[in-house]
Formats: structure tokens, sequence, C-alpha cells
């Protein structure tokens, strides 16, 4: 029969068994689910020295960041350098698959960026901050081939993403028109407004695509460290969003069109995404949280596009009976999709 | 993670007189459907949540013949969408019944309102909505909408805490939910089928997205002259001093795992939790946090744990960008305070190593 015993399929068993409560303890512990002495020091392990390491670069950021003007620069630079210099020799010496020398060689790499940012505070070079994201995506990119870790990967594709934008809005087109008052609003906010024009949203999209597409492919044949799930997952939400959010206030037919340079390219690059990620995720590497954000996706633009075309009374009845109509068939298939993976497995 | 087998876990189980029944057993194992992971379930919220606005739109669009229409029209609604979802099992059923019960729940809310003014009718409408969130979170058949009466429920007794100002209440409100939370998830992890079982599970979920929404609003800044008489979240740390016992008695479960029969070891344990809860005085987020961090890995939840771990690196985040101080002191901190951490881990290693068997 070949069914994993997972948290809620014991429990869904032993409910229907009307199990006694040391009957299900104990088929817990025979699942491994309940943790034992070296699962809570496995954890205690890893959660306590990424903690510990994310609190000191932090501090170390935050040092720099003040800025002290009666510190010497080459002092300064020692500091930087010393830590990258000690927390690369941890990691070589713990070995990059141990617990402290992952978290050493992370924080290694978080350090490079502070070093280029005290280089620009001493230097005062007058370059564009776009530079110091790709300077330092690039001095990191060899400590990710190398460090075997989902999270240096992260660090390289948000530094990637960080450089095209800045590129784009300081070198290419710098912003105009009444959006950039969006620049008030915070980073975040700004940056997500910039990807509304729809050629950067293009390039950010195909960005991500080719980084999703590069991770799968080395999952596809490669070692364990490299079949987590977290970070093509979130490199997947971030190539869908970039092209659902215009397609979004194209569908609700926004006057804004023109302004904000949206264009019919995001829709297209959204309905081709969402039909290759059904595929591929359904046949190829199964992965239904991926299969579930593309179908939320498609109700999104669909019940825009409904609520673009309907008018009357009736408007938020026949919206309602769509919703419903459509969160449901996509329930019902996904539940059908895992049905036949169990099968197949 | 290893895989193991269900069928192999019922032999066992057989074998040593825990399942009387193997064949009930097979057959069910057979007819069984899978379950669906918390990001579907959310789906489906989400989905019933926007359907029932649309149709809440479509019924006020309409308008009614007399005031306190919508209160008559709304207590049908919610009694039909429990009906429904007793007696379907289609998805379509299911989903269209819980998009009429929360749209039914939203019409008598605003009914209310409606008929009394917004200026009393808000204070009735907050109290009819804890009310009503208390009764559907009973009668309504369904997990996805148990989590969201919950949320309702919660929502509407902050508000009424604040409507009334007793903000003095508030810093309570958050370990109370937290106190249930660790009690409903300690009744389900030790028992798959009882009385309570529908409603422990939706419940602590529920619970914990309460405790930290109520959390949040102690990492809220607000203007004195718009703050009012009290203060908006008023002496943080009582809710530190409420919640640390908590984490004490969980923590206690894991030393006693990790540490075995050191007692020594096991009060090096203790003072590390207590100098924890002492360094989050005026941040007891992050307390709850690391609760539902170690619920989540206790119980095998890696959702829980998710949301332990994303929501403790907020928290920090937030107290350190927030805290009042020049970057230097918030510097010192933060290091001063990841070497503890680091200090913590080493010691914590060290003493359970030399625990006798150990490698």
């Amino acid at each position: 029969m070949g069914q994993t015993a997972t948290p809620a399929k014991l429990r869904q068993l032993a409910a229907a068994l009307e199990l006694e409560p040391n009957a299900y303890s104990r088929a817990l512990e025979l699942a491994g689910l309940l943790p034992d002495r070296q699962t809570w020091l496995r954890g205690i392990n890893l959660f306590l020295a990424a903690l510990g390491t994310a609190l000191i670069v932090a501090g170390i950021a935050a040092f720099f960041a003040w800025n002290w003007a009666d510190m010497r620069p080459m002092l300064k630079f020692a500091l930087v350098e010393g830590a990258i210099v000690a927390s690369v020799l941890t990691a070589w010496r713990m070995g990059l698959d141990s617990v402290v020398g992952r978290s050493a060689l992370f924080a290694a790499a978080f350090l490079v960026g502070i070093l280029l940012a005290v280089f620009g505070q001493v230097y005062q070079t007058g370059a564009d901050p776009f530079g110091l994201f790709l300077g330092w995506a690039l001095l990191v990119l060899p400590w990710a081939l190398v460090g075997r870790q989902a999270g240096l990967w992260m660090l390289v594709a948000i530094l990637a993403n960080l450089s095209l934008i800045l590129f784009w809005t300081q070198v290419l087109h710098p912003p105009s028109g009444w959006w950039q008052l969006s620049q008030l609003l915070g980073p975040l906010v700004w940056l997500s407004v910039t990807i509304l024009d729809f050629r950067l949203g293009s390039c950010v999209f195909a960005l991500n695509i080719a980084l999703l597409a590069l991770w799968e492919y080395r999952a596809w044949s490669g070692a364990d460290w490299i079949r987590s799930r977290w970070f093509p997952r979130l490199v997947a939400l971030g190539a869908l969003s970039v092209v659902l959010i215009p397609t979004l206030i194209i569908a609700v037919g926004a006057a804004m069109n023109e302004e904000a340079n949206l264009s019919s390219v995001s829709p297209v690059l959204f309905v081709g995404t969402v039909a290759v990620s059904l595929y591929y995720y359904r046949y190829k590497q199964p992965d239904l949280l991926i299969l579930t954000l593309s179908l939320v996706g498609c109700i999104m633009v669909l019940t825009c596009l409904f609520a673009r075309g309907l008018s009357g009374i009736d408007h938020g009845l026949v919206l309602a009976f769509a919703v419903v109509a459509q969160t449901a068939g996509a329930a019902v298939w996904l539940r059908k999709v895992m049905r036949d993976w169990e099968k197949e497995s | 993670m290893t895989h193991v087998d269900v069928g192999m876990i019922l032999e066992r189980l057989h074998d040593e007189g825990l399942l009387p029944d193997r064949a009930r057993a097979n057959e069910l194992m057979v007819g069984m459907d899978v379950v669906q992971p918390w990001y579907v379930r959310t789906m489906v919220g989400f989905g019933a949540w926007l359907a029932s606005l649309m149709l809440m739109g479509f019924v006020v669009g309409l308008g009614t013949i007399f005031e306190g229409g919508y209160m008559v029209l709304g207590v049908p609604m919610m009694a039909g969408g429990i009906f429904l979802r007793r007696g379907s099992q289609s998805d379509f059923l299911i989903q269209a019944s819980l998009a009429i019960g929360l749209t039914g729940q939203a019409l008598f809310t605003f009914g209310l309102v409606d008929l009394l003014g917004w200026g009393e009718g808000v204070e009735a409408a907050l109290l009819a909505a804890l009310t009503i969130s208390i009764f559907l979170f009973w009668l309504f058949p369904d997990h996805t909408v148990r989590v969201l009466e919950v949320l309702f429920a919660a929502g509407s007794a902050a508000a009424l805490i604040y409507s009334f100002e007793i903000n003095e209440l508030i810093p309570f409100l958050g370990p109370a939910f937290a106190a249930g939370l660790v009690a409903l998830r300690q009744y389900e992890a030790r028992r798959a089928a009882g009385p309570w079982i529908p409603w422990a599970a939706p419940g602590s979920v529920g619970l914990m997205l309460s405790a930290f929404a109520c959390l949040m609003l102690s990492t809220i800044y607000v203007l004195p002259e718009l703050a009012g008489r009290t203060d908006f979240y008023p002496r943080p740390w009582i809710s530190t001093v409420l919640l640390g016992p908590l984490l004490l008695y969980l923590s206690a479960r894991v030393w006693s795992q990790v540490f075995r029969a050191s007692r020594p070891a096991v009060y090096v344990g203790h003072g590390l939790v207590l100098t924890v809860i002492g360094s989050a005085w005026a941040n007891p987020g992050l307390i709850l946090a690391l609760i539902v961090v170690v619920l989540g890995r206790e119980t095998g939840s890696r959702a829980f744990t998710g949301a332990g771990v994303g929501f403790l690196a907020l928290f920090l985040g937030l107290y350190f960008y927030g805290i009042e101080t020049t970057m230097l002191t918030k510097s010192m901190t933060l290091v001063a305070t990841g070497l503890a951490v680091l200090l913590a881990r080493w010691s914590i290693l060290k003493l359970a190593n030399r625990e006798p068997g150990n490698e």
C-alpha cells in the first residue's frame, strides 16, 4: 500500500479507529513523529546557531551604519575584513555541512556587503547603489557555488534582483510621472511599484525564472541539500507575483496603463507561467504549494475579468458564485493530484 | 526525514496488542482520503471570505424594506450555511456553505450597526459579533470556519476593550489566548479521537494567530495625542510575566528529555529560559514566538514551527528597529545578545554530551 505516515494521516486513521491515547502515542513514536532527545538537540543546535549568527551580523551592520567619525578608516576595514576571514576560517574548519560551518559561511557572505558599504562610506565614490549590490552578488557567488546551502543562493537571488531593479531605475530609465511619489512610502513599496513597468517586470521575471529553472535542473540530479523546497517556492512566488500584479491591474481596466507602462506582455507571461507550472509541478517535480499558488493567481485574474464584464445589481451574486465555483474546482483538482501522487509513490 | 510506512505501524500496533481489529484498519487505510495541507485550506478560506464579501455587496445593494432588515436576513443565512455544511460532502457545496454562513454573520453585524447607528451601535455590534463567533465556532462543522471564528472573536474582544477604554486589559489578552493554545495543543497531541477533537485543532490554530495579532499591538507606536487617556498597549511586561510560566512549562519538558537525569543541567536550562524572559521584558512577542516554536517542534507541526520562527524574526526586527537609542547602542546590544545565544547553545550541547551513555 506504501502510504507515508504523516501526522495528519496518522491522526485521521487513529480517529477513524478510535485508538486509545497510548496507542496513538505509540503510532506517532513508531513513525518518528515524537521528537526524541537527538531531534531536540539537532533543533536546538540549528536554531540557536542561526539566531546567534544573525544577531551578531545585524549588530555589525548597525555598528557601521553608525559611521563612527572618530574611527580611522583602516581600522574599519580591518574590523570587517577580520570578521570575514574569521568566518571563512570557521566555515572551513567546521566543514560546510555542519551547522556552525554553514552559519559562518552565510555570515561571511553577508559581511562582504558591509565591507562594500564601508568602502562607499570611506571613499565616497559617488557610484550608483546598484553597483554595490551587483558587486556583492558577484563576490559571494563562488561561495554560493561551493557552499551547499539554499540560504546563500537566496542571498544571491535577492542581490541580483535588487541590482537589476536599481540599474533600471537609476541608470536606464529614471522614474518620471506621478507614481514616483511612491518612493515616499518606503523602499518596499517603491520596489513593488517599479516592477509595474512591464519592461522591468519582464526582466525581473526572466531573471527569477532562470534561477528557478537552474535550481530545478540541479535538483533533478543533484545532492540532498538542493532538494530543499523553500528556495524554489519563494523564487516561484516572486516570479509569479511580478506578472500577476500588472495582469490584475489590466484585468480590472485601470486608467493608469500608459503612466505605469503596463502592457499585454505581463498577461501573456502570466498565462504561460501558470500553464508551464501546472504541468511541471504536477508531472515532473511534485509541488503542491506552487500548484496552489498558480491556481490562486488564476482565480484572482478570472474574478477580476468577471468583475470587469459585469454590471447591474446581480453583479455581486454572480461574482460570489464564480469565486465559489473556482475555489471548489481548484480544491477538487488539488485533492485528485494528491491522490494520484499517493498512488504513484 | 525518513519515511515510515503506515502499514508497518499498524502491524507493530497489532503485534503489541494496541490495535485489536487489524482487518478494519486495512479497510480504512485503503478508503482513506488525502488530508489537505494548510495552504490549500488557506486558499479555501480566502475563497469563502472573498465570495462572502461579494454576496454581502449584492444583498446590501438590494436594500431592505424595513430597518434592521439585514439582521433578519443574516440569521437564516447563518442557519442555512450550517445546514448546508452539515449535509454535504461536495467541494462546491462546502465552499458555498462557508460563503453563505460568513455573509450571514457579516450581515447580522452590519444590520445591528445600521439599526442602532454608528454611535452606540458599534459596541453592540462588537458584542454581537463576539457572541455569534462563539456560537458559530461551536455549531459550524468546518475547520476553516472555526479558525476564522476564533480570529473574529479575538478581534471583537480586543476592539471591545479599546471601545470601552479599558486598555489595561489588553496585556492580558495575548497570554490568555496563548494559554488556551497550549492547553488545546497538549490535548490534541495526546489523542486523535475524543469529544473535543473537532474543536481543538481549529481552536489551536485560531488562538495561535489571535495571540500573535494581540502581541503585534505591543509593537505599534501611537502618537501620544492620538492615544487617548490610556496607553495603546499599557505595561507590556504584564504579558511577559504571564507568558513566562508557559515557556518555562514547555521548556521544562524539553530539558527533561535533553538532560535526562541531570538535575544541575536542568537548572541551567531553566536559568537560560529565565534569562530570555528577563531580556524580553518589553517585548512579549518574543516569548510567544518561542512558545509556538517549541509547540510546533513537540507536535511535529512544520506550520507551527515556521510561524514561530517567522514571528520571532519579525518581533526581533521590530524591536531593534523601534527602540529609541543610537545605532551604536543597538549594535552593542545585538552583538551581545548574539554572543549570549551562541554561548547558550554551546552550554546546552556541552551539558547534554556530558550525560552518561553519550558518544
